[in-house]
């Protein structure tokens, strides 16, 4: 356990703030706000149809581990069949509506919306932060933007993808895990500076 | 002083002072421990093990037999440190360990006169009766006198942290071989990672007399240095150290971080656990140079003569003020002659064989050191070594010198190559062991692998480097390998100075000695890894880095069959010692694993809840309040508050499933005891799973939300484990099935509301639905919204037994549906209560819970057999008929209440007839769960007795040996509230 957060309750997310050396800023983490998620699974051998369908209705899915970013919505595959659909100022309802229309009655969605907390890393030391725990060879060679995992980090589940531009990726993890999540992150990030931010004063 | 005048990579420019055994000296940035305790003419560095001889420097690396010492103090002190590894630092403080009152005077060493009596199974033959002694009496006298250096007692206050690292090619090692394999591989466009145990790269060019492409060795390591660190995608770790190989081209790693600084950095660990992911691997780690047994081969000032050469020429430190070498081989003449070359009074250098290779000889000559050809060193004297005594054709004499660098030639540093299951084979030529059989994807280059010579080591680097970035996918681009002349590798086996006299030690770490390993022969334990149990060569620390060869070459003399046939033990992780605290990383205290929270945590916290830790989730036990005298008196309220009015609690950690398709009924039918494809659209129903073995899995409710869309909830613990086991259901057992699932349980808080007044505050929360009996009658499902447009269901379930509700809402609501009820209950007197009512409530009410589901026993045991449908298949159910689950004397599920009111049952007592005596063979039962009920007064409990069911109002003794208690129970149902379960349904 690292002094850093001896103060912060262990079922609290730190608060936000500047963690490391003053005036570095290696690592930025911005918790994601207003985000509704859903889960679409296509219907035992409907893999192809809905595939087909989404990609007339210019939703071009893919049946793997990969982020489609497309008018709000980023389209996760976590599974064979399976996607993890987060979409920006919506609500769980009015997204899982969208989803309806657009890949018909035969899928099955789950409003997943409070399911997850969304974080968004970035800066130049990211890689080395998530390092410390991301058994994923986050290497661009390896783990270009639009690449998406789940894996696990410190024994907690999570979801990882990597967007565009200088290394950023995003990171969804389950409610009830993300104060532990951040426990790891933060002294693992404060060495490079680690900025903070969207989880409250704590 | 034996600071030489001049050479090493010190910086003399800058002073360190530092402290040994409470005196103080000064180093230089460059220095180890060792260099710098032997420039300050400190020699004695430690006491041996067994007999506590007086012990100095051996090695000048991680192998090192002798030197340990307890570095730093207080929190931070650490045992059993290498002071040859030990980089000095301002104000590094170390105590030298194993010895009392003082390194200089240890009463202990008189252990030395008592050596003829405490050879090899001294215990095992000593303290053999009276057999009782032995735990008291000598286990603890024998612990007292052994051991090493003592651990710190206090927390450590520093952290440790680990990471991952992915790479095209590790080079393990940055001497020649390593050097060159790392700058063909990352030339040839790999992501190459270069680990280095060392603080300094270079390996054995660090104190190498012979030139590289024409320059100096030191500068090819400079320049080498400064290519890899240009190189973007080439990585260079020193201070690290790989201990492991494992599967899929894994290797572990330790990077000292912090280790060579006072404290570490603000926000930096002390270490760092690496795990390395490797597509290939160069293991370029060198070879060991190892001793030769003889009289006296101990004493502080004799040490491998690559390490005089090592503490000379890399350190600028004359190990004495005037030395010998004694050797065998060409490497140990080099290693004398660079020692004697760096300004080392080298007063003769002693080779077992005739005549050194003409080349050498010249090389001595024009040194002016004198060479003892067929000679031997067959005693030494001095506490700290002051004299040799040398054998030879022309006779006997004695040299006085202060150092003595023994040679008996390279033994590869073949360490991970066992890792993974790899047996060395012996080489004459080399008298040596080389690598065989390589864990998938490590090859091996320079002396590890018999590579003795300085071209030979660049050479083969190159090419492993050339093809392990080949192997990985880079096509390297030609250029030429770096050029060395051939240093010469001669070496004439030779393992033991036959003489009498002192003891002649094979192993320094472990005080074990040539005449050890003749009583290991003599008493039958030949096979190296007896050899290793019996004398425990080769154990410890340095695991026989340095000795194991000498005491195997021992053995196989002893026996006659040879070393090849003798063979080597096998080496296992870590190569060197690992911090227990590194491995653990970030997870400590708090950190050890994740807490989660409910989603109403906060607000039970304001409530002064008292929390339990119930897997990784932190639950509300039980809400004290002020004047209460214990948790039993807030339990009681609690329960009370429930039964009589209404109680809350939050119910969000159970699992919860989300199951779609058209295939949900027929699945739930498989995966249930029970019938589900018949359930009613907005209905629930409790079911029971069972394990292929025929015993229950997990309980809980299921509900149909519409015609193809089911939730189902599991208990807390097995949250994980059923999501699990219904993939697995669907992936493997019926892929035919039609059947999506999601996991929810995050996504929905769920609160349970208990007791008669529960209806009327849910009506006042819920936007207007009709939540009366009819509309919503027990076991019924309502879809619908709640606090004005919150989308909720609403289940009628009931764990207490009181009419009941499960209000489930979006995650980020749970809060404010908890203040919700709260408020809406305030008249009513609502009362939330913590998993300690729920505990009582459901036993008063005779549910079964965890401790019923515990792995042992079947729905029949449980009373739940009845629940099983017959006209359908589902897992379990064929082992479910085994006959001894039908067994009429099989215990069954009941209640107890003790006879004697007052008394108090225990969870855990186990069944007797009254009067039997408490053995195994009258065990009838047990009993699994206990509360104190107050709605009856007085204990009650649960279990399983034999043929419970029809035993009800008899009485058996509840007989608790662990904890103590003899009982007299009554026999009961199981409901010991409203059995009939009236309460539920109004």
């Amino acid at each position: 356990m690292s002094d850093l957060l001896a103060q912060v309750p262990v079922t609290r997310l730190p608060p936000e703030g500047h963690y490391g050396p003053a005036g570095t800023e290696g690592v930025r983490a911005r918790a994601l706000e207003g985000l509704a998620a859903a889960t679409l699974a296509a219907r035992k051998g409907g893999t192809g149809a809905l595939i087909a369908r989404l990609t007339a209705a210019g939703l071009p899915l893919v049946d793997g581990p990969k982020v489609l970013f497309h008018e709000g919505l980023t389209v996760l595959g976590t599974g064979p069949g399976r996607w993890l659909v987060f979409a920006e100022n919506t609500t769980g309802p009015a997204l899982l509506a969208q989803l309806r229309a657009l890949a018909g009655d035969d899928v099955a969605l789950t409003d997943q919306s409070d399911a997850n907390l969304v974080f968004e890393l970035t800066g130049p030391a990211v890689r080395d932060a998530l390092a410390k725990g991301v058994a994923l060879d986050l290497d661009p060679r390896a783990f270009a933007p639009g690449d998406v995992a789940t894996t696990v980090v410190a024994h907690v589940g999570v979801t990882l993808w990597a967007c565009e531009g200088a290394p950023t990726y995003r990171l969804a993890v389950a409610r009830s895990f993300a104060p532990a999540l951040l426990r790891w992150l933060t002294p693992g990030a404060a060495p490079f500076g680690f900025a903070l931010s969207g989880t409250g004063r704590g | 002083m034996t600071r030489l005048a001049h050479g090493g990579l010190i910086n003399r420019a800058r002073t360190l002072s530092f402290r040994f055994d409470g005196k103080s000296y000064t180093g230089h940035p460059g220095d180890t421990l060792a260099s710098a305790l032997l420039a300050n003419g400190v020699r004695l560095m430690g006491r041996s093990f067994k007999y506590h001889r007086p012990r100095g420097v051996f090695t000048a690396g991680s192998e090192e037999p002798n030197a340990l010492v307890e570095l730093r103090a207080g929190a931070r002190r650490e045992p059993n440190t290498r002071a040859t590894t030990i980089e000095l630092f301002e104000g590094l403080e170390a105590q030298s360990q194993n010895r009392w009152p003082s390194l200089d005077h240890d009463l202990l060493s008189v252990n030395r006169y008592l050596s003829p009596f405490l050879g090899a199974g001294f215990y095992y033959k000593t303290f053999m009766w009276p057999a009782a002694f032995w735990e008291k009496l000598y286990e603890p006298a024998i612990r007292r006198a052994a051991g090493l250096g003592a651990a710190a007692a206090l927390p450590d206050p520093d952290t440790y942290e680990k990471a991952f690292a992915f790479c095209d090619v590790l080079v393990i090692g940055s001497g020649p071989a390593g050097l060159a394999a790392a700058l063909a591989a990352g030339r040839a466009g790999a992501r190459v990672i270069l680990a280095e145990e060392d603080f300094r790269l270079g390996g054995r060019l660090l104190t190498e007399q012979a030139a590289i492409d024409g320059a100096p060795a030191r500068d090819f390591v400079s320049r080498a240095e400064a290519e890899l660190a240009s190189l973007a995608h080439v990585r260079i770790m020193p201070r690290t150290t790989v201990f492991g190989v494992y599967d899929g081209g894994e290797y572990a790693a330790v990077e000292r971080v912090s280790d060579h600084l006072a404290v570490p950095a603000p926000f930096q660990p002390r270490q760092r656990l690496w795990r390395i992911i490797a597509k290939r691997a160069v293991l370029a780690a060198g070879a060991f140079d190892r001793p030769i047994v003889f009289p006296g081969n101990d004493r502080p000032g004799v040490m491998t003569a690559q390490a005089l050469a090592t503490y000379a020429c890399r350190y600028g430190v004359g190990a004495g003020a005037t030395a010998a070498v004694f050797t065998n081989n060409d490497a140990g003449v080099a290693a004398a002659l660079a020692t004697a070359g760096a300004g080392v009074k080298l007063e003769a250098l002693i080779d077992v064989r005739p005549a050194l290779p003409a080349p050498l000889a010249a090389k001595a000559k024009a040194l002016g050191v004198r060479v003892i050809t067929s000679g031997e060193v067959i005693a030494t004297s001095g506490k700290l070594l002051t004299g040799l005594t040398v054998r030879s054709p022309a006779g006997t004499e004695t040299l006085a010198v202060e150092a003595l660098g023994i040679s008996g030639g390279a033994t590869p540093n073949l360490n991970l190559t066992c890792h993974l299951g790899g047996k060395p084979v012996y080489r004459e030529d080399l008298a040596a062991f080389v690598p065989a059989t390589l864990p998938p994807g490590l090859a091996v280059a320079g002396a590890v692998a018999g590579q003795f010579s300085l071209a030979d080591c660049l050479a083969y680097g190159t090419a492993e480097g050339v093809r392990a970035a080949a192997d990985a996918g880079f096509t390297a681009p030609t250029l030429p390998a770096p050029q060395a002349e051939e240093t010469a590798t001669g070496i004439q086996p030779f393992w033991q100075v036959k003489a009498k006299g002192d003891l002649a030690f094979v192993d320094l770490q472990n005080d074990v000695s040539a005449k050890d390993v003749g009583i290991a022969h003599k008493e039958g334990f030949r096979a190296v890894e007896l050899l290793k149990r019996y004398t425990t060569l080769g154990m410890a620390t340095d695991q026989g880095k340095t000795s194991n060869m000498a005491g195997l070459a021992l053995m196989a003399e002893l026996t006659g069959q040879g070393i090849a046939a003798t063979g080597t033990t096998l080496f296992r992780p870590p190569y060197t010692p690992v911090a227990l605290g590194v491995l653990a990383g970030h997870h400590r205290d708090k950190d050890f694993r994740p807490t989660r929270p409910t989603p109403t945590h906060d607000w039970a916290q304001r409530q002064g809840a008292v929390f339990v830790e119930t897997g990784f989730w932190l639950r509300a036990a039980y809400f004290p309040k002020p004047g209460e005298k214990d948790w039993l008196e807030s339990v009681n309220r609690e329960v009370n508050a429930t039964r009589s009015a209404c109680g809350v609690i939050d119910v969000s950690t159970f699992g919860k499933i989300d199951l779609q398709g058209p295939d949900v009924g027929i699945f739930l039918d498989r995966v249930y005891i029970n019938m589900f494809s018949t359930l009613a659209v907005g209905k629930a129903r409790y079911g029971v799973m069972l394990r292929e073995d025929g015993l229950v899995m997990d309980d809980g409710t299921t509900a149909r939300l519409g015609e193809q869309h089911y939730v189902m909830t599991t208990t807390t613990a097995n949250a994980g484990k059923m999501f699990q086991h219904l993939e697995f259901c669907l992936q493997v057992l019926w892929p035919d099935l039609d059947v999506q699932i999601a996991s929810v349980s995050e996504q929905w808080a769920q609160i349970a509301v208990s007791g008669p007044r529960s209806r009327a505050v849910l009506a006042q929360v819920v936007d207007g639905a009709d939540v009366s009996n009819a509309a919503l009658p027990f076991m019924g499902v309502l879809q619908t919204t709640v606090m004005g447009g919150v989308e909720a269901r609403v289940f009628r379930l009931s764990f207490s037994g009181e009419l009941g509700y499960e209000i489930a809402v979006p995650a980020r609501h749970g809060a404010a549906l908890m203040e919700a009820l709260m408020a809406a209950g305030a008249p009513f007197g609502i009362t939330p209560y913590g998993t300690e009512a729920l505990g009582v409530l459901r036993i008063e009410k005779g549910h079964v819970s965890g401790s019923e589901l515990n792995g042992q026993t079947s729905a029949r045991d449980l009373g739940l057999g009845r629940m099983a449908s017959t006209k359908k298949d589902y897992i379990g159910r064929v082992l479910s008929q085994r006959p001894a689950f039908l067994d009429p004397d099989r215990p069954m599920f009941v209640g107890f209440k003790p006879v004697d009111r007052s008394a108090r049952l225990k969870a855990g007592a186990h069944l007797l007839p009254p009067g039997a005596e408490a053995t195994t063979a009258h065990d009838e039962g047990y009993m699994t769960s206990v509360a104190y009920s107050p709605t009856l007064g007085h204990s009650i409990g649960l279990g399983f007795l034999k043929r419970g069911a029809a035993r009800i109002g008899e009485q058996v003794r509840a007989f608790d040996p662990v904890r103590g208690g003899d009982i007299l129970v009554e026999v009961c149902s199981p409901a010991f509230v409203d059995p009939e379960g009236e309460k539920q349904r109004v």
